[in-house]
């Protein structure tokens, strides 16, 4: 609570002072229908917060500002503000379909996209029967099929992918070869043979790491790099969250998320980086908060001009009240002392 | 006995004098209410097996002249109270109590970002149809339709309320949208805004040069007249369905499946909420209550 309260301070006051006005802020939502107890596993979304702060900051410093947002429809209401340079968003497969999102928002976030916005999609983001074109034209995935971690009771994980370097990009140059990570589900499109996988029509497409524990085919991508127009985004095909299955009691390690790897925060953090960088320094940044600016100032100036004309009006109404009501003081006093002076004391 | 005469009229005078100043300062300070209240009544219960009122409908004249004169609808979905809310009276602790509503946390932490939290309505009001219920209404809506576009009107979550027993416990949470109501291409059967003779009703499909409720009605849920005369007439009607018939289930689901929803008009004179011209009624849903 705290915390809250002090980031609320942050972009109140510090953080639009230094930018004339409007602070450049990054989104982080989860909405992984977390539903296990807090004490066996740290806050999904919390941790997320944590590690794109520690990469954005110490990247472009303390002016580009984290916050962590629990209400799906803002999340995409805030993707087109244009002083959001950047989000993180997750979305299981098994929530996803609980959450609406119509042709209108659709078309939103891919224009946002284009126009500018650094974006790291978790594992649903990239599932087309969820999230349609965004998972062709933001998250280049267009999944359709699902699968589960190799299982493996000993020693005790249950869920877990193992991921391949695919190609260098600043996102994965100091990343590790290779790593595994529990991992509920990972989302994939039948691949017509190594590497001939899915590509978008449109775009720059960079497969950063190859899944090779998908049954029955040798690698599916399970980190690409994206980048069209002005948009740069990092898909991750996995990385879900294992819990809710009601089984703690069983197996305490079942429930467990993989942002306990240092390779996968490290690989989080330096894509959200990445994808954020044409407008978190430099000139790219100060346009933006620049248009923000302007943004703000011509549609909520209007508002402000409404509520300025209230109270005017309200004050006028006030003063007429004021004035009429010394007018009749004054009158009838006047009135009076003539009165008594020609009644009572006159002669 | 002159002298005694002439003090005696002039006593009568200054008293004279002294009661109209006081007749007439008191009617300059209990300046007229600006609305007249001619009709403002909501339903209790709609889509209910039994056949019962389902209109909507406010109805005011002006009682002076106004630059600006506006109904502000907003209809909210009963959704589930956030953690943390049930089992504690917050009649003290409004902004608390706001803090665990993520919905209203999170806009208000962006708006206040940018500067913005002054156009952010929160309030304290009355249940229209629940006797000592009241409600803590977080309003967005405004700020909402200076930002986004008119066809954004039905997709963006822009007010929130917390519904408090006598007891200020919070009872139920609703979450909504700037519209005359939810979903209303499918729940209007018929919408009507008056503007003295001037009389418009709008149909759900409606064709040619006939008004439409999904394309012609005001977005946002604001009906506004500029320069209102004195005794001028202003009303908004609106009649829901009977029943729910070809209603996608993708609109079902998100928009109508609801316990109760919670229908809100707010009228506004020259930008004062006139709080005697507002209503505020928690509808139940008989498709998901019966």
């Amino acid at each position: 609570m705290r915390r809250g309260w002090a980031s609320l301070a942050f972009i109140m006051f510090i953080a639009p002072a230094a930018l004339g006005g409007v602070a450049p802020v990054i989104m982080v939502g989860c909405f992984d229908g977390q539903t296990y107890p807090v004490a066996y596993m740290a806050n999904y979304t919390r941790e997320l917060v944590k590690v794109a702060e520690e990469y954005v900051r110490s990247r472009y410093g303390e002016s580009v500002y984290v916050v962590g947002v629990g209400d799906w429809s803002f999340l995409l209401d805030a993707l087109t503000f244009p002083n959001v340079i950047g989000a993180v968003v997750a979305l299981n497969v098994r929530e996803g379909g609980q959450l609406y999102l119509s042709p209108l928002r659709t078309s939103q976030v891919v224009s946002s996209f284009e126009r500018g916005l650094g974006l790291v999609g978790i594992q649903g983001l990239g599932y087309s029967p969820y999230c349609g074109r965004i998972s062709r034209e933001v998250f280049p995935l267009d999944a359709n099929l699902s699968a589960a971690g190799r299982l493996s009771r000993v020693p005790v994980t249950t869920l877990r992918h193992t991921h391949e370097k695919a190609s260098n990009h600043p996102v994965n140059a100091q990343a590790p070869d290779r790593f595994d990570a529990a991992d509920g589900m990972l989302v994939y499109r039948k691949p017509g043979g190594e590497g001939a996988w899915w590509t978008p029509e449109e775009g720059n497409l960079t497969v950063l790491y190859v899944c090779k524990t998908v049954g029955g085919y040798s690698s599916v991508p399970s980190v690409v790099a994206y980048e069209r127009e002005q948009g740069r985004s990092v898909t991750f095909a996995g990385l879900k969250h294992t819990d809710g299955f009601g089984k703690y009691e069983k197996d305490l390690t079942y429930y467990n998320h993989s942002l306990g790897i240092p390779a996968v925060r490290q690989i989080i953090g330096e894509s959200l980086a990445w994808a954020v960088q044409p407008f978190a320094e430099g000139a790219g940044l100060k346009a933006r908060m620049e248009a923000s600016s302007a943004f703000f100032a011509e549609n909520l100036g209007p508002l402000f001009e409404k509520m300025r004309m209230a109270e005017e009006a309200k004050a006028r109404q006030e003063n007429r009240v004021q004035a009429s009501v010394l007018l009749l003081c004054g009158a009838s006093g006047v009135a009076i002392l003539a009165i008594a002076y020609l009644g009572f004391a006159r002669g | 006995m002159a002298r005694v005469s002439r003090r005696y009229i002039a006593l009568v005078m200054i008293l004279l004098v002294a009661s109209t100043a006081l007749t007439l300062g008191s009617r300059i300070l209990s300046t007229p209410p600006p609305l007249d209240i001619l009709v403002l009544e909501g339903p209790d219960s709609l889509f209910a097996s039994v056949q019962r009122p389902r209109t909507v409908s406010i109805a005011v004249r002006a009682g002076k002249d106004l630059w600006n004169l506006e109904f502000r609808f907003r209809c909210l979905l009963e959704a589930a109270l956030p953690a943390g809310v049930a089992g504690r009276a917050w009649s003290d602790s409004t902004l608390e109590l706001l803090n665990l509503c993520p919905g209203v946390r999170d806009r208000l932490e962006y708006f206040s970002s940018v500067g913005a939290r002054d156009l952010v309505a929160i309030r304290e009001v009355p249940v229209s149809n629940r006797k000592n219920h009241k409600l803590v209404l977080v309003d967005f809506g405004e700020l909402y339709s200076a930002i986004f576009p008119p066809e954004q009107d039905n997709e963006s979550l822009t007010t929130f309320a917390v519904l408090m027993n006598a007891s200020g416990y919070a009872v139920a949470y609703y979450e909504g949208y700037s519209e005359l109501f939810a979903a209303k291409e499918y729940l209007l059967e018929l919408a009507r805004i008056e503007a003295g003779v001037d009389t418009r009703e709008y149909l759900p499909l409606a064709d040619g040069a006939g008004l439409s409720i999904e394309r012609d009605l005001p977005p946002f849920g604001t009906v506004a007249f500029w320069n209102v005369s004195k005794g001028g007439v202003f009303g908004v009607t609106l009649v829901l369905k009977q029943r729910l018939i070809d209603v996608p289930r993708s609109i079902y689901e998100t928009r109508v499946a609801t316990r109760s929803f919670l229908e809100v008009v707010e009228t506004f004179a020259d930008g004062d909420l006139a709080k005697e011209a507002s209503g505020y009624w928690v509808i139940l849903n008989g498709r998901t209550e019966e």
